[in-house]
């Protein structure tokens, strides 16, 4: 029976890198890790009303 | 007489309005100057003289008959090689956009076109404005005119090493998480990231749609205003392009500091990022003169340098995810390995950290504007390092995030890097910020003009 895949292998997979996986792995370990210490990296807003910043641009009525 | 190609672009260009100075005879300068020093700095990515020159003579001609369009008829003006220029390719140093020829100029490029400017280069970059000093591309990595032993700054690093080594009087870059500022700061430059949205980025390769900025990278700070003025305006074409009236940047550089309330961010460098102490002491120095030339400083608290940072690359990483995604799949190997490491984890970010980063970016720009209701102007450090040798890439990896720009291209507010000092060790620049509410830039070049009236730094040039 194969090996089963590693977690960074169903990452790399998943995320449609299995080319970046097969030729540079540690490169792709490394971002897995990157992207995952940067969610601690920064506050998330309190307010469950907080919007993001740009918000979605409403349509301009012709002449406005 | 100095060179032609030493003179600052105010002077060059008054020299032209005058007749006593022809854009051939500039470009002719600029061009040996070129050809003498790119191989210690391998600013240019491909050099552009018999259409340079076929300009030059048709801006002798119509100023000869008509006087000049602008201040800027006859100047050469690099560009960084992710900016179109009409019938040329946009290599963003990469192996991936060799033969991607622009079929049109860039927005910025038309107004400058316009105003009679000349473009006798494409400069170099970091790979796509994200990666870092590389030698497996197809260019070398440009070098720090200062010290060619030392990479110099990026990634506009190739408009840095040329109008720092007096090649080219101005030149563009582009600012994503500080990529003007960064090589302005070291090599010895005024480099301005304009207010979000004042310059158009119509026909830049992207890197990050919300944080990319186009500024001037210039010797003085007069010069910078003066291709602002020319570069700033309302584009149609840009979704994110900014509806300002036009302004001359020009008209408070004479009007001095009295009075002006600057805002000193010493927790950036003092406590987040801890400094060096050359540069801690250039920065206490440039406050100290600001303030013996009549400007009153306080000391201001922003939020910590790393959370504005962290959401820079919470966004900038997704944004760049995107356009790069196909790429990283299909031809990851064509990247330099600098690049692909910087942007393989923009593939494992969530949509969810995207926009809470963007959340949290609220929240920074109300800090911000909170601080701008105290003090005109905020001060700061730009690199709390000096530049470090090129080929130590540890240590380029080291140093490279040790800044204080990101916060404002989270914040979308105008900076302005301008030289404060020298390292004494190895001879290289040393540079601050300042920084301004939204649409302030007249009045940070004018605080910026009166620092550069008062100290040495502007008397200061490599020896190459």
């Amino acid at each position: 029976m194969p090996d089963a895949p590693s977690r960074d292998a169903i990452l790399a997979e998943a995320a449609g890198l299995g080319r970046a996986w097969a030729d540079h792995p540690a490169d792709v370990a490394e971002a897995i890790t990157a992207a995952a210490k940067l969610r601690n990296a920064f506050r998330r807003p309190a307010s469950p009303a907080a919007e993001p910043m740009p918000p979605y641009a409403a349509p301009q009525e012709a002449g406005a | 007489m100095t060179a032609p190609h030493a003179l600052p672009l105010a002077t060059a260009s008054a020299l032209i309005a005058a007749g006593r100075l022809s854009p051939v005879e500039l470009l002719t300068d600029c061009l040996a100057r070129i050809e003498a020093l790119e191989p210690k700095l391998n600013a240019c990515i491909r050099l552009l003289p018999e259409q340079a020159m076929a300009d030059a003579r048709a801006a002798e001609a119509e100023i000869a008959r008509s006087g000049p369009r602008s201040p800027l008829h006859g100047i050469p003006v690099g560009l960084k090689d992710i900016i179109d220029l009409a019938g040329h390719p946009t290599t963003c140093h990469s192996k991936l956009q060799l033969d991607r020829v622009a079929e049109q100029d860039a927005a910025v490029v038309t107004k400058l076109r316009e105003a009679g400017a000349i473009f006798p280069a494409k400069l170099a970059t970091h790979e796509f404005a994200i990666g870092g000093p590389a030698f497996d591309l197809p260019f070398p990595p440009a070098r720090n005119p200062w010290n060619p032993a030392h990479h110099p700054g990026g990634s506009s690093s190739g408009s840095g090493a040329a109008v720092g080594a007096r090649m080219l009087p101005a030149a563009l870059g582009t600012d994503t998480g500080g990529s003007v500022r960064h090589p302005a700061g070291h090599c010895g430059l005024a480099g301005l990231k304009p207010t979000y949205g004042l310059v158009s980025r119509r026909g830049v390769f992207p890197l990050a749609f919300t944080l990319d900025h186009v500024g001037p990278m210039t010797r003085t700070v007069r010069d910078n205003a003066m291709l602002l003025n020319i570069m700033a305006g309302h584009d149609p074409g840009d979704p994110g392009s900014a509806r300002h009236a036009p302004e001359d940047y020009t008209r408070g550089l004479h009007k001095g500091l009295k009075g002006l309330r600057i805002g000193f961010v010493r927790h950036f460098h003092e406590v987040d990022t801890p400094a060096t102490p050359e540069v801690a002491a250039a920065l206490e120095a440039a406050a100290a003169l600001l303030a013996k030339e009549g400007a009153v400083l306080s000391t201001v608290v922003l939020p910590p340098l790393g959370e504005f940072a962290a959401v820079n690359r919470a966004i900038m990483l997704p944004e760049a995810g995107a356009v790069h995604e196909t790429w990283l799949r299909e031809r990851p190997g064509d990247y330099a390995a600098v690049t692909r490491r910087r942007l393989l984890p923009s593939q494992f970010i969530t949509g969810t950290d995207y926009v809470q980063a963007q959340r949290r970016r609220r929240e920074l720009v109300a800090a911000v504007e909170a601080a701008f209701r105290e003090v005109d102007l905020l001060l700061c450090a730009s690199s709390m390092d000096p530049a470090s040798k090129i080929d130590d890439a540890a240590e380029v990896e080291r140093t490279y995030p040790r800044q204080a720009r990101t916060p404002f291209n989270v914040t979308g507010h105008p900076a302005l890097n301008i030289m404060c000092g020298v390292s004494r060790a190895e001879g290289l620049p040393l540079g601050m910020q300042l920084v301004g509410p939204s649409f302030s830039e007249a009045l940070i070049y004018r605080a910026a003009a009166a620092y550069e009236r008062a100290a040495p730094w502007a008397a200061m040039a490599p020896q190459l």
